[in-house]
């Protein structure tokens, strides 16, 4: 999974979101380093449908214009739990050597 | 800001927005960009123009390796037979009539089957992008064995420039006929890259047209580029212009061991040559796949 694909997931586990609010939430989570640009979110939101990741559950009509909200599937949210876990077991093997290093370090 | 700029601004995106496909939420994507820009940026107008390419191109779908490998085999089959079509156009009945009026050695037969062929690869072409897989398969291999016989006209098919691409083609369609999932597309841009491809691809069409001859030749490097580049938004593109490097690479390798001259270093080198526009497409394809950014 790539890390875009990982933070628009992870921008809707706490529930649906329309188009921007999706870039927002993604751009907060990665603490500024994913700036989705329009286009690239929508390929990303068109290929994780596709995959069944996510589908679109409401859509409302804003300034004359439709907007949908899109929510993870119980398949994407597991896709994103498995990578998250991935994530941290990969961060493990820097941080616990670390914690390791420093107990054994003579004083 | 006035209301006129914003107008203005939003037009422009319109403008972008309006080349994505009708199934797709235009409303919701000029809306998102509306809100996430006052301005008219390149980068959110570059990032619009790729989204709709990739849509249109059917790059935006979620494939999965095997899906990958299936769809590319289709994109392969589908170059290999606008080649194999554009080769027989130079062996067909009405094109080449000049040289049946003159010719007493009855080469009409020849003629009418590139003819025949043509027709058969020109409906391979249509059933294979309309997700007709089976008839697609049987089409390419009738369309083959017609090939064989208008290519024969000038000796042995399989040393002919480009003659590879009617048996690749049958090929991968009879691989693709063996599968469940069916992609479906419109056919009018492969039936209109047939023309230009007679004197673009490799087809031999140098020894009618002296021009091309210099064009074949450069237009692969040039096609290479472009492939290569479309790289960045579609692993598919450049595995399907690797096989048109494949045919073409094995018709240099025929000659290369039918006339005995293995071992020969400038030989060597010559197919070395021959065979790095493909190995750069197969690496560009597995570069691309690995590192999509979505």
């Amino acid at each position: 999974m790539r890390e875009t694909t990982y933070f628009i997931l992870a921008a809707l586990q706490d529930g649906p979101l329309h188009g921007y609010a999706i870039i927002q939430r993604a751009s907060a989570l990665s603490s500024g380093r994913i700036q989705l640009a329009t286009g690239t979110l929508y390929t990303a939101l068109e290929r994780l449908a596709t995959a069944g990741h996510i589908r679109v559950v409401d859509e409302q009509i804003v300034n004359g214009r439709a907007r949908r909200s899109y929510e993870l599937t119980p398949e994407g949210g597991a896709a994103l739990q498995e990578h998250a876990e991935q994530l941290a077991a990969a961060a493990r093997v820097v941080t616990e050597r670390r914690v390791t290093r420093a107990a054994v370090s003579p004083a | 800001m006035t209301t006129d700029h914003t107008t203005a601004v939003e037009r422009r995106y319109a403008r972008l927005v309006n080349l994505y496909p009708a199934h797709y939420p235009r409303d919701e994507i000029l809306d998102t960009v509306l809100q996430s820009t006052a301005r008219f940026t390149a980068r959110e107008a570059f990032s619009l123009l790729t989204g709709a390419f990739r849509a249109r191109t059917g790059a935006d779908v979620h494939r999965g390796p095997a899906e990958f490998l299936q769809s590319a085999t289709r994109l392969a089959a589908l170059a290999l037979l606008v080649q194999a079509a554009a080769g027989d156009v130079l062996r067909a009945l009405p094109l080449d009539l000049t040289a049946i009026l003159q010719s007493a050695d009855g080469i009409v037969q020849y003629a009418t089957a590139g003819l025949l062929a043509l027709i058969l690869h020109v409906t391979a072409i249509v059933t294979l992008t309309r997700g007709a897989y089976r008839v697609a398969a049987a089409a390419a291999v009738l369309g083959l064995v017609a090939s064989i016989l208008s290519a024969s006209r000038f000796g042995g098919p399989w040393m002919q420039a480009g003659f590879g691409a009617a048996p690749l083609a049958a090929l991968l369609a009879g691989v693709l006929a063996c599968t469940r999932r069916r992609e479906r597309s419109a056919p009018l841009w492969w039936l209109l890259a047939v023309p230009p491809a007679v004197i673009l691809l490799p087809t031999g069409s140098g020894t009618v047209l002296s021009p091309a001859l210099f064009i074949e030749s450069q237009a692969f490097l040039a096609l290479t580029a472009v492939a290569v580049a479309w790289s960045l938004l579609d692993a598919r593109v450049p595995v399907a212009v690797a096989a048109l490097g494949i045919c073409n690479l094995i018709t240099i390798m025929q000659v290369v061991l039918l006339n005995g001259i293995v071992g020969d270093a400038p030989v060597a080198a010559q197919v070395a040559v021959s065979a790095a526009p493909t190995l750069v497409l197969l690496i560009a394809a597995t570069v691309s796949r690995r590192r999509s950014p979505i």
